[in-house]
């Protein structure tokens, strides 16, 4: 796949999710039709993030937690992200949980990044946990209970892998959103793709290097999103409802960027020794960084 | 813990992917082969220079985004007789914003990001990237464990975990709303 020879680059970026989208595809195919690609690409974000948002009132995931009890027909888009985000909990037996969505609410993380709307949710049940989503046949998802789901682990990625496929006749492209990504093929220079991991505690600094080539890559990490009182970070801990502790980030590469950023999310809340082997089992790549600045590789 | 099977979880999200992607082709597809004939003409907000610079608007309000023909859109139309239950409040005042499009710029380690804002009837209709740049720093690697990465400054394409770009949107946003802030405040004044 490398070439000798130097390829236009075509560009293309959007708001959307608390961050900037930036679309990247090398190729000397017809400029109208990779045009086209992009702004298809770039319409997934807005298609998943309407489907997802946990502070757009109006979103269809809060329209789906507005009818605990019954069973609720929804769009693919916000079912499988539901589902994932399930069986990543299932995984972890609750330590990555999708219901935290309350708890990130009470810890501030309530705001519409464009608006600045805010939004709560009075009437959940604080003892509801993962195991109240249930699925049923013709996509439809029943929640037992009142709860509030957070989908922010799972969605991001999941538009940046739909705006992939809408990409892959180009063969060299790369989507990025807020630090998280897909790399396809190679660069302008026709080399891997080479991803810089930010170093959590220098914030100038790069704290490794990776090359890939049709991978995701994914990073979860305490200097993200500080809660607004200035003491935790969005990754919460379901067993104590705090912050998680130990680690500063983790770096998941992966097959799919819905996987690598939900396996990040899960490995970086159970900490270093549970969170390697978990990816191990996974059968994933990591790079873990510790609170005190090691470095560990899967 | 992790005993049920945390194998299949890459599996599964390539087939939920793929079970999205081709629900969206199958619905759209014959509004997307007419648009294909139609690309050569001007379709969508697309900036055609040199280097085009593809931007799309994200809409910030209660209007759900209206996606351009023929682009997959692949949600359900939600039922009308639902209504959510959760509260929202507002933080800034609406009617404190002038209406009209303004732009603002924001900065941060790794390039910079313009954004347009337009406010209409006092709120915010839409926010939308009109350039981006970046520049990420030739690699200084850390003291590592010798194997894993050789050192080296070549330049990165792209940095994983970076939010900075996040932070430069926000400014720029902050700084549009403010002109929209000022604007309503003076012809207030004027008004008085």
């Amino acid at each position: 796949m490398p070439s000798t020879t130097t390829l236009p680059v075509h560009e293309a970026a959007t708001i959307a999710m608390d961050t900037v989208v930036k679309i990247q595809v090398v190729t000397d195919q017809d400029e109208a039709k990779v045009r086209y690609a992009l702004q298809r690409a770039l319409t997934w974000f807005a298609t998943v993030e309407q489907a997802c948002s946990r502070f757009d009132p109006n979103s269809e995931l809060r329209q789906l937690l507005a009818r605990p009890g019954e069973p609720v027909k929804v769009s693919p888009v916000l079912f499988e992200a539901v589902r994932f985000a399930v069986h990543l909990a299932r995984a972890t037996d609750g330590v990555f949980d999708p219901t935290v969505g309350l708890r990130l609410e009470q810890h501030g993380f309530n705001r519409h990044y464009i608006t600045g709307q805010v939004l709560t949710s009075p009437d959940v049940d604080t003892s509801a946990a993962f195991r109240d989503v249930r699925f049923g046949p013709r996509r439809t998802i029943t929640l037992r209970r009142p709860v509030v789901l957070d989908l922010g682990a799972v969605a991001k990625g999941l538009a940046i892998d739909l705006a992939s496929c809408e990409l892959l006749a180009f063969e060299n492209f790369c989507v990025e959103a807020g630090g998280d990504l897909y790399a396809a093929g190679c660069n302008a220079d026709g080399q891997p793709w080479r991803i810089g991991v930010q170093d959590p505690r220098d914030l100038d600094a790069l704290a490794a290097t990776l090359d890939i080539s049709n991978r995701a890559v994914c990073t979860s990490g305490d200097y993200e999103r500080k809660s607004r009182d200035g003491t935790g970070h969005h990754l919460l801990d379901p067993r104590t409802g705090q912050s998680a502790q130990g680690l500063a980030s983790v770096t998941v590469v992966a097959p799919t960027v819905m996987a690598a950023d939900g396996l990040a999310t899960a490995a970086f809340i159970l900490g270093l020794e549970d969170g390697v082997r978990f990816l191990q089992q996974s059968d994933v790549d990591g790079v873990f960084i510790t609170s005190s600045g090691a470095m560990h590789r899967t | 813990m992790a005993k049920k099977m945390p194998g299949r979880l890459v599996a599964l999200s390539a087939s939920a992917v793929a079970a999205i992607y081709l629900a969206g082709l199958v619905s759209t597809q014959p509004a997307a082969d007419s648009v294909t004939v139609a690309s050569a003409g001007a379709t969508t907000a697309v900036v055609a220079t040199s280097t085009p610079l593809v931007v799309a608007a994200v809409a910030a309000t209660a209007t759900p985004v209206v996606a351009p023909t023929g682009v997959p859109t692949t949600a359900a139309t939600p039922p009308p007789a639902a209504t959510a239950t959760a509260t929202t409040s507002t933080a800034a005042s609406p009617s404190t914003y002038a209406n009209g499009t303004f732009s603002g710029s924001g900065t941060s380690r790794f390039g910079n990001v313009n954004v347009s804002v337009s406010v209409s009837n006092g709120k915010i209709a839409n926010a939308q990237i009109t350039s981006v740049t970046t520049k990420y720093p030739a690699s200084r690697i850390a003291s590592l464990p010798g194997q894993v990465v050789q050192n080296q400054t070549a330049n990165v394409n792209l940095v994983t975990g970076a939010t900075s770009s996040s932070q430069a949107f926000k400014q720029a946003v902050q700084q549009a709303l403010a002109q929209a802030q000022a604007l309503a405040a003076s012809s207030t004044a004027a008004a008085g």
